[in-house]
This record gives structure tokens, sequence and C-alpha cells, in this order.
């Protein structure tokens, strides 16, 4: 069924996903409160939050096949370039809410109010990854925001839990503050908020330039720190590091994704004819994020922390994309956020289960011959690391060759360099996980400490994740055909807005 | 030139081999009473490979019999099939070397000097080493013997210079062995172990020294991170606005 | 033969065969028990080895091009192929894989006792990614490869290597990755440039690059292939982890995996960047860098304490001839080249294993602790004495007949460089005989050596081929170079033909020249951030 936004029945229908999550986060809410306290471990409202977003899923799926643009003048894209970030989000959301499942329960964590904030979460992140308007994206970032902040101090037995969501709240707040400012900016300098508009403003020369400058700054300052760039990172490593392992992933995985599918559409679509302005403070926020990010990485002895700090430089890889500015690099970072939404929460998945589903053993040392004791687990997760670190035979080096492909046909060679040479430093502390787990002895008392059960779900996840993995790393066809399309259908209706609102 | 070297140095062999088997076999014993009494016959696994050898040095030479000999007695008048096999069997390999040096010092190098050609020079260094031999037994067969342990070895200069194989060993010890023995040592240790590895540790433990560096910024404090994020977020706008 | 292999269309599956049979072994093996881990990995890598035996028959250089090529796409949209072909340089890189394979399997028996089943499965999977790198002619897929041969010897070496183990495999895998990582950058650069949108080996050749372009990618392709040779400066990490791998470990890295290096130089780096090979700075530096390597290597040989470390150094030394045959750019030189690379697998693969049996016997891998082990154990000498002759390059083993081509093809074009390379052959006399003597001659005055048991009918079988293909070599060498001659020259022309292209300027060579080329000249190659992007949108 194509829409043809003839009637406004069809204005919803373009919004079917986020209105299906919205009304099922209520159900699952609802759900919860009426639960006798202390009932039952709680996984059936997971399963409950999971059938949501299989909904959503669909209702995606149904949107993409009629995908027909709703005018530029809206307020919501309907392209294939939000509806593939779109299934990005629900595959990050239903993964770690998989990996939830036992660790809310062994917690006792309040089931029903964690997945629906999850639920609420991925609506906030479905806007800012539809929002054609800069005020509809700073809405889906505070829903977004909120839901995070909340999951990230939800373990308020855990004081560490508690800093985190205290951390990031403040600083959060702090962001949002500049990213607001710089919409205001930019709409007194083209006099809307409207992104196409915006490109118009800028392509015509109708703005005002002395406030656009200070605006796209203020702009890139706001999205830096939600894909977390440095040197806006610093709340990183302890939101990560103290968050629920599980909100982590999610946190990793989905929050850094709706940044950059954002970041992505405001400057590739609206600010794309000020390409030469931004073009020198996005390259070195991008060397900055990789160099630091790896090296800092370096010397972490938690591997929650560590990967914190991976999480960092991925988002430096993936601002190499932005910075590329072509079809090519945007399909590159859709299929890498893909991948590393996959084998990020692998990665997460198998910390949890190794903290017994808790925080426990994040030390480095405590993998120490994990992989002989477990041997499953082990190769699983050498799997999603070798994935991480980009090597040939995983999607990760897919992935990360679609960025290189994307900025080699800018010729952004310096920074390619930079990308391959820290990739080089990455491999050190991939490796160093690698090889506690497998050429190390265990520490005193490991098998006490070992995971006493890993959950039939956690374990089809990571089955599931690194067969994609790998099968993505071997046969990409298909997933890049898929990013490539939704990478064209973002360009080809930007162009058609300029030339529609151009003359 | 290098025919009569080669000649020379072919009668010199046939004296020292001629000297070493006299004083052997004929000379008196010079082992001394106590070791006299060990001497016997080799075992078989000695004499086997023995007679083996000795009848492959008097036959062997048929092998790698010159092409101009193939004819004569010595190629078995021609019934020998493989003629100077010997000289082909590198060829795959230095055929190159062979043009080379064909191109560089012509073909002379392969022309007897003296007319006559490769038969004549068998029969003259055949029969000059017959001659040779006849001498030497001559005169090693003369000279009186000590027993060896008796022997106070060669007086005068010469002869001790000789027999101390002109001190080439020590020769060779000293320019050579040693100083090459001493920068081994050197490249291994310094330059392999300091300058090069050294290098890659350093990059190495560089990078975890600025990982280290950077990361006690992150003293856990909020206000310390808004003050970077604050620092970040002038520069960014600095950078926007006056670049 | 060639009837019969043609009956069963040999040419039509050997090649995938080849790759993909080694993983299917390493399901095997994960699948089994651990005792039975061993024998069925034998059997897999012999299978491998007696079907890639049918190439030496079926195998025709015919113009020296790639034979038996099947192509299949791969990645579509990027325009990567799946595609394999076969040539007169690979299909000696190919043999001697899947030979040495199988042979350093054999050897493992008594070495590995732990943790059987994974040590079988990563061996063998390293084999499927060493075939795969020498029969793919895609660009992609040989650096799919290329890299993925660092993961089963990243953690053959971690896990069953010695004190310092963790050390040397990190080592070994990042230095490699920097090379290889910058040479994925060279690889992305000659893509665009080629601007036919395929990674084939044919649209890498056409490329139609600047002189300036090809001298930077050609230092980033050498930089990659250098370490893996590895080059002086570059060999550091080749010591430590030979010393740490564990035996059939050290044979297949120094077999095979350091081969990668310089057939990546010929298959590569010589037919990419004709004009930039064949540049008379740079053919000097290389040059150079070899010559250096082999006298340098030979001496630090020489004072090791260690046996292995001995060994491991002798390896740079002996991948010094290579370089100075493959930079000497004549046929003579490269033929030589090519046949120190075989030469040296089989020579200095057999060392090693010589030296694993040594440690198995003794746990010990001193020099200083052997002496006298000639008297108790004479096969095993035997064995060990025809090995080091071949490696040192007597005449009549197999080491000659390469030595000797690589420097004669050196002295056609660099007399100098050739004359002090042939020093090297005597400094291999200087490293290898005292070792020789120290522990098979001298006096036999460890009383834990006259325990040292002679070799078992299995490490018969091990050195038995591995000695006669040194002889074989050295004595008849003939089918070999005729093999390889055609696909040389298919090399050599391409390098020649640059000659007029790179014209009569480059008589006088002077490091200025590279330096203006390289440095001074605009530079449009590089993007700076400041710069006005290249590309506007």
């Amino acid at each position: 069924m194509l829409l043809d936004y003839s009637s406004s029945f069809h204005y919803v229908m373009a919004l079917l996903p986020e209105l299906v999550l919205s009304i099922w986060g209520m159900v699952v809410l609802i759900a919860g409160v009426s639960r006798k306290q202390g009932a039952g471990s709680g996984q059936e409202l997971g399963w409950l939050a999971l059938a949501g977003l299989a909904l959503a899923a669909v209702a995606n799926g149904w949107l993409y096949a009629g995908v027909s643009e709703a005018g530029t003048g809206a307020m919501i894209a309907v392209d294939r370039f939000r509806l593939f970030a779109n299934w990005v989000f629900i595959l990050g959301a239903a993964l770690s809410i998989v990996i939830s499942l036992a660790y809310v329960a062994r917690q006792r964590l309040q089931a029903g109010e964690y997945y629906s904030l999850i639920l609420f979460a991925v609506v906030g992140m479905m806007f800012m990854g539809s929002a054609r308007d800069l005020m509809m994206i700073f809405l889906g970032l505070e829903l977004m925001s909120i839901g995070i902040y909340a999951l990230a101090g939800f373990n308020r037995r855990d004081r560490r839990s508690a800093e985190a969501g205290l951390k990031y709240f403040l600083l959060g707040a702090f962001a949002s503050g500049f990213l607001l400012f710089g919409i205001a900016l930019v709409y007194g300098a083209a006099g809307s908020t409207n992104i196409n508009a915006v490109a118009a403003a800028v392509q015509d020369g109708t703005m005002v330039a002395g406030l656009m400058i200070p605006g796209v700054a203020l702009l890139a300052i706001g999205f830096a720190f939600k894909v977390s760039a440095v040197p806006f990172h610093m709340w990183v490593p302890d939101v990560y590091e103290g968050a629920p392992t599980p909100v982590t992933a999610f946190m990793a995985a989905s929050v850094k994704t709706a940044a950059f599918v954002a970041f992505l559409r405001v400057f590739l679509v609206g600010l794309d004819g000020l390409y030469a302005d931004w073009f020198g403070i996005l390259w070195w926020i991008a060397a900055i994020t990789m160099i630091a990010g790896n090296v800092i990485a370096l010397v972490q002895s938690s591997v929650k922390r560590m990967l914190a700090y991976s999480s960092i430089a991925h988002g430096g890889y993936l601002l190499v994309a932005i910075v590329s500015a072509n079809d090519t690099a945007t399909a590159g970072l859709l299929f890498y956020l893909l991948v590393y939404t996959i084998m990020t929460i692998g990665a997460f998945a198998v910390v949890v289960t190794v903290g017994n589903q808790g925080e426990a053993n994040a030390r480095i040392e405590d993998y120490g011959g994990f992989g002989w004791r477990k041997p499953v687990l082990g190769v699983l997760m050498t799997v999603l690391l070798l994935s991480l670190a980009g090597f040939p035979g995983t999607a990760g080096f897919i992935a990360k060759y679609h960025l290189l492909l994307g900025a080699a046909e800018s010729r952004l060679w310096w920074l390619i360099v930079i990308l391959v040479l820290t990739t080089v430093v990455s491999y050190w502390y991939y490796l160093r996980v690698a090889w506690y787990m497998w050429m190390k002895e265990a520490p005193e008392g490991a098998d006490s400490a070992d995971p006493e059960i890993t959950p039939f779900a956690t374990r089809i996840v990571l089955v599931v994740s690194v067969a994609i993995i790998i099968l993505a790393g071997i046969f990409p066809d298909a997933a890049l055909d898929l990013a490539e399309s939704s990478a064209e259908s973002l360009r080809r209706i930007a162009t058609e807005a300029g030339a529609a609102a151009g003359p | 030139m290098y025919w009569g070297l080669a000649l020379l140095t072919a009668l010199l062999t046939a004296f020292y081999m001629t000297r070493l088997m006299v004083m052997t076999f004929h000379g008196a014993n010079r082992t001394g009473k106590a070791a006299s009494s060990h001497l016997h016959e080799a075992p078989n696994v000695m004499t086997v490979p023995l007679v083996v050898l000795a009848g492959l040095s008097v036959f062997g030479g048929w092998i790698n019999v010159p092409d101009a000999l193939g004819e004569s007695f010595a190629g078995l008048w021609g019934a020998l099939p493989m003629s100077e096999w010997l000289h082909h069997w590198l060829e795959p390999v230095t055929h190159t070397a062979a043009e080379i040096q064909v191109a560089g010092i012509g073909e002379a190098a392969y022309v007897a000097p003296v007319g006559g050609g490769e038969v004549v020079w068998a029969l003259i260094s055949t029969v000059a080493a017959a001659l040779i031999v006849a001498a030497a037994v001559m005169v090693v067969g003369r000279r009186k013997y000590v027993p060896a342990a008796e022997d106070p070895g060669p007086q005068s200069a010469l002869p001790r210079f000789v027999y101390n194989k002109w001190y080439f060993d020590e020769l060779y010890d000293a320019v050579v062995v040693r100083p090459v023995l001493a920068l081994s040592r050197w490249c291994w240790r310094v330059i392999d172990t300091v300058v090069i590895d050294g290098f890659v540790n350093f990059t190495g433990n560089f990078a975890r020294l600025a990982g280290w560096g950077t990361s006690l910024f992150q003293t856990g404090q909020v206000n310390m991170y808004a003050f970077v994020l604050t620092l970040g977020v002038l520069c960014v706008l600095g950078a926007a606005v006056f670049l | 033969m060639t009837d019969l292999l043609a009956s069963i269309l040999y040419e039509d599956w050997i090649l995938h065969a080849l790759v993909w049979m080694p993983l299917v072994g390493t399901v095997h093996v994960l699948l089994t028990s651990a005792d039975r881990a061993k024998n069925i990995a034998f059997r897999w890598s012999a299978l491998v080895f007696v079907l890639s035996l049918g190439l030496w028959w079926s195998f025709d250089p015919g113009d020296g091009g790639f034979t038996m090529v099947s192509t299949a796409p791969w990645i579509e949209s990027w325009g990567v192929s799946y595609s394999l072909g076969i040539d007169g340089i690979s299909v000696f890189m190919v043999l001697l894989t899947t030979f040495t394979s199988a042979i350093a399997i054999l050897g493992s028996f008594e070495y590995v006792k732990t943790r059987r089943k994974a040590f079988y499965a990563l061996m063998l999977l390293l084999e499927m990614g060493v075939v795969g790198f020498f029969l793919a002619t895609d660009i992609f897929l040989f650096y799919v490869f290329f890299e993925l041969t660092l993961v089963p010897m990243y953690f053959i070496v971690g896990i069953w290597g010695g004190q310092r183990r963790i050390y040397a495999a990190i080592k070994f895998f990042l230095y490699t990755a920097v090379g290889s990582l910058l040479m994925l950058v060279a690889i992305l650069y000659v893509y665009f440039s080629s601007g036919t949108g395929s990674f084939g080996y044919d649209a890498f050749m056409n490329a139609g690059l600047s002189l300036r372009e090809q001298l930077w990618l050609f230092a980033a392709f050498a930089l990659a292939f250098g370490i893996k040779v590895p080059v002086f400066p570059l060999h550091t990490w080749l010591p430590d982890a030979h010393v740490e791998a564990p035996t059939p470990g050290s044979v297949i890295l120094a077999s095979v995996l350091l081969k990668m290096g310089t057939y990546g130089f010929l298959r590569f780096l010589l037919p990419f960047f004709p004009e930039a090979s064949r540049h008379p700075v740079v053919v000097m530096v290389m040059l150079v860098l070899g010559v250096v390597g082999i006298i340098y290597a030979a001496w630090v040989a020489a004072v090791q304490p260690d046996g292995k470390k001995l060994v491991a150094y002798t390896s740079v030394a002996h991948m010094g001839f290579v370089v100075i045959g493959v930079f000497a750019l004549t046929l003579n030189g490269l033929q030589g080249g090519m046949v120190v690379m075989i030469s040296h697998g089989i020579s200095t693969g057999a060392l090693f294993l010589l030296l694993g049996m040594m440690y198995e016997r003794r746990h010990t891998r001193l020099i200083e602790d052997y002496g006298g082990i000639g008297r108790v154990a004479p096969w095993f000498a035997t064995a060990f004495v025809i090995t080091a002759l071949a490696s040192i390059g007597l005449p009549g083993t197999s080491g000659f007949v390469g030595e000797f081509l690589a420097l004669l093809g050196a002295f056609e074009t660099h007399m100098v460089v050739a004359a002090i390379a042939a020093l090297g052959v005597i400094f291999a006399a200087y490293y290898m005989l005292p070792m020789v003597q120290r522990i098979l001659f001298n006096k036999l005055d460890k009383p834990e050596n006259r325990t040292f048991a002679d070799l078992s009918r299995r490490e018969m079988a091990i050195m038995a081929p591995l000695v006669a293909l040194m002889i074989w070599i050295g004595v008849h060498p003939t089918p070999f170079l005729e093999r390889m001659e055609p696909s040389i020259e298919v090399v050599l022309e391409r390098v020649e033909g640059a000659r007029a292209a790179v014209g009569e300027t480059m008589e006088t060579p002077a490091l200025a020249d590279v330096r203006a080329v390289l440095v001074d000249a605009p530079d449009p190659v590089m993007t700076n951030p400041g710069d006005t992007p290249a590309e506007e949108n």
C-alpha cells in the first residue's frame, strides 16, 4: 500500500512504528504496575516488550515496502534512511532486552518500568532518526535521553549506578543546552527549523552567516556529546561502567546510532552547503576521537570500561563517514551501525554472563583461562572481539572497509591513515581480552566465580549474533544493498527537496 | 701460466702424498713403545669403505673423462658413455656465469698455452708426477726419525713458519674472527635489542603512557568533566568563528 | 598421469578444493575427540598434499599468465570477486604450503600434548589461509586471506608457545598488522585510481598511476611485505616469534608465512608499480637492505646461544638473498629468489623440526647443553648435517642453486652488491658449522645426552622427504626452473616495459630526485583538513 497523504489517516500510518511502540510501552508499564509486588521474575514483561518490538518491526517493514515521501515540508521524513535506522534501533533494543531478562530478575529491578523505559527510549530514537525538523530532533533526543538517564541509574541499591545516572543527567542537560542554543541560532539565521528550509536558505544565500556559523558549531557540539566524541566524552567511561550492563550495551549501541543518524541528516542534508565550514571541525574531532579513544582503552583494566572507550573509538570511525559526506560513506555508516549494534551488544552479553547476571568479574584478570573453561562462550567472545577490531572474515571488517571506501572517495587520505593506525592500536586491547581468555591461567577461585547460568535466551542471542557477524563478513551483499538503497533514498529526497525549494 | 701453476700444485700433491705413505707404512715406528702394541688391522667398518674408496679413486676418473680423451685408452676407447659428466651437472644454474666469464676474459681461458692439446698435458702431468713420487721416496726414505713425542719440531725459521701453517690461523683469529665476533655481539645486543626493538617497544609503551596520562583527567568529578567539556566547546566555537 | 588428471576434470576443481578442504578438516577435527585429532588432521593435510601434487603434472606454464582461473562475483557492489588462479610462481608456493603443512602436523605429534583439538584445528585453518593467499587473483580476496593467517598463528604462538609467548604473539600480530593496514590504504588508492570499480588483478595492473603515486604506493606495499619477509630492519618480530612458537608453528612460519612477503614482491609489488620498482634509487635501497640483512643477520645468528634463535636469524639472511634476487630484476635473479624461497622453506623447516626433536628429548634449546650427539644418534646427525649444508648452500644442495642464481642475477646488474652479498655465503658457514660442531660433534660430556634417542620411524618419515628434496633440487633444478620461467618473464617484461616510460631522466639517480618527486611537487594526493574538500556535495 502506498501512502498518498490525501487523508490524515495516512499521516498517522507514516508514524506507525512509533505509535505501536508508544502504546506498547504504556501497556508494559500498566502490566508491570498491576503485577503483585515480588511475584515472579518479571521475565514475562520482557517477553511482552519483545513482542511489541516485533510488531514495530513488522510495521516498519510494511512502511519500507511502500515508502513514499510525505512532502518536503513535513516534520517527519518517510525515507528508507529512517526506516533502516528504525530497524537498527529495534534490533538493538531487542538484543538488550534479551540480555536483560535474567539480569533484571536476579538484580530485583522493577521490571515494568525497566522495559517500558527501553521502549520509550526507542520511540525517542525513532523520532531522532526520522525528524526533518530541528525541534523534532530535540524532542526525540530528550525523550530518549530521559529514558536513558533513568535506566543508567536504575539499580538504586548500587551506588555506582545511581552516580552514573546523575552524572549522565547533569552533563547531558549541559550538552542539550548547547544543542538547543544551536537550534535557536540556526533558526535565527535561516528563519526556519525545518532542515530542508535551512538547506534552501544556505543554498540561496538568504541566511545570516554571522548567526549560522556559531549555530552550526553548537549543533556539532551537541551531537558530539551524544555520540561521545572527544573531548565531549568524559562522562562515557563512568556512566558506562556504573550503569547496569544491559543498559550500557543499549547505550553504547542504540543511543549512539540514534545520535549518528540525526547528526548525519542535519549536517549532510541541512548544512550541506556549509561543508567547507564544518569539515575542518569534524575532521579534527574525528581524528582526536579515534586517537584518544583507542589510546586510553589500552590502559583499562576493567572489560566494561575498555568497551566504553572502544565505543568512543568506534564513534570516531563513524565520524569519518560524516566528514566524507558522500553516498558510499552514508551507506557505510548505516551498515556500520547495524554491525556495530550486533557486535557491541554481543560483547556486552558475554560481559553480563561472565558477570554472573550482575556486576561481578569485571576485571580483565577474571577472564584468565575463561575460554578453556567455557569454550563456546570463549569462541563467541573471540569472534565478537575480532569483529570489533575489524578483522577480515567478520562483518566488522566489511563495515570498517565500507567507511574507508567512503573516505577514499572523498580522498581523505590522512584521516584514513589515522583510522587504520588507530585500528592497529585497538588490536592490542581487543586481543588482550583474547589472550587472557586463552593464554593465561585462571585467577584464584575462578571456578566459583564462573557463570552459574547462561540463560537460554542469551545463548540464542549470542549464537545468532555471531552467526550474523560471520555470515555478513563473508556474504555481505544483501545487507550492503539494503544500506546502499537506504542511503541513496536520503540523498535523492534531499536533492529533490533542494530542487523544489531552490527556485 | 695457469696451466703451469696447476702442474706445480699437482706435483706438490704427489710429493706430500708420497711422503705420507712412506712415513706411515715404510719408515721406522714413531709412535713410541706403549702405543705400538695397540696397532692392529682396522675393523671391517673402516676397511670396507676404504676399499670402495680406493677402487673409486682408481676408476672414478672415468665419470668425467674429457671429450678429447674419450677415444683414447682413458675413455675405454670411446666405450664410456658419459663424457665430461661432471662438467654439466650444475649447468642449469651456472651457464650464465660461464657466459659472463667468457664475455669478460674470452675463450682463451679454455685453450692450453702449449700446443698439443689435452692429451699431451695429461701425459706431461702423469710423467712428472711419477718422477716426483720417485724422488720423494728417495729423499724421505733416507732421513732418520725419532719417535714423534721426542721430536722437537723444526728448528730453523722457515720450516717453523711453514710447520705452524704460516701462522694463518693466528692471523685470521686476530684480524677476522675476533672483530667479527665482537661486532656480531654488538649488532645483536645493541642494534637488534636496544635500537630496533627499543623503538618497537617504545611505540607500544608510548601509546600506553599517553593513554594513562590522558586517563588521569578521568577523575570521576562532574565539575572536572564539565570543565573539559567547556574547553572543547570553546575550541570548537573558536575554530568555527575565527578560522 | 596428465590424461588421468584430465579425465577427472582435475583443473576445474583443484584450486577450490585446496583452499576449502583444510576448512572442512578444521571442522572435522573440532568434532572428534582430542585423542584422534592429530591423526585426522594429518590425514586431511596429507590428502590436500596428495591432491596438490597433481599440479606438478597438470600445471602448464603456457605463456606465463594465470591458468585454471575461475571467477565468481562475491561482493558485487564493490566489484569484488572470488577469483582463483595459478601460475608458475604460485604453483611452487602452493606445493610448498601443502607439503610443509602435512610435515609440520606430522612433526607435532609428540610436541603438542595439550589442547590438541584446538591446535590441529588452527593448523588446518592456517593452511587454508595461506593456500588462499597464494591462489587469490582478486586483491580484496588476497587481502582477506593475508590477514586471516594472522589469527591462527597468533593463537598457535600464544597458547602453545614458551615463556614469553604472549609478548611474541602480540608482537608478531601488531608488526604485521601495521604493514598490512597501510597496504589496505594503498589498495584503496589503486582501486579508485583504476576507475574500473574492480578489485581484479588486471584492473590493478592497468591503474595508470603516475611515478609519484607509484612510489608512495610502492612504499606502502613494500612495508607490508617487507615486514612479512622480513627485511632488515623490520625483522625483530621474527626471532621472538620463532623462539616462542611450538615446533610446528616455527616450521610453518619459516617455510610458508615468510614466503608470503617475498611472493607479494613478485606477484603484486613489481607488476603493480613497475616504474617505481625499477627506479634506480628504489632498487638500490632494496638491494642494500637485502645485503645488510644477509650480513647482519648472519653475524647476529653466529652469536646466539639459543639454537632456535640462531636458525631464526638465518631466515633473515636467506630472505635477504631473495630480496637481492628479486630486485636484481634479471631472469636469473628472480629465478634464484624463487628457488631460495623453496629451498629455504625446506631446509629451514627441516632445521626447526630437528631442533624441535632435540627439545622434545632434552627440553632445552641452548646449544651448549648438547655435544657429541652424533655418537649416540647417527641418523639424527646425518639428517642434521645434510640439512645444515643445504642451508649454507653447499653445491649439490638446494641452497646453492638458489643463492648462486640470485647472486648471479645481481652480478649482472649490480656487481658490487653481488660481491658483498657473496660474503654472506661465507658467513653462512660461520654461523652454521659451529652450531653443527657444538651439537653433533665435540665431546659427549653431558651425561643426559648419552640417552639421546635416535630418530624414530615417524621422524624418519618426516626427514626423508625433506632431505630428498634438498638434494633433488640441488642436483636437478631444471624442472623447477622451467616451470617458473614463463611467469617470471611476464613479471620482468612488465617491469622492463616501464623502462621506456621512466625514460632517460632516471639515468643518473639521486636521492634529491626522489625527494623532489615525493615531497616538493604540489600534492593532489593528500587532502588536508584546511584545504577545500575535493568533492562538493
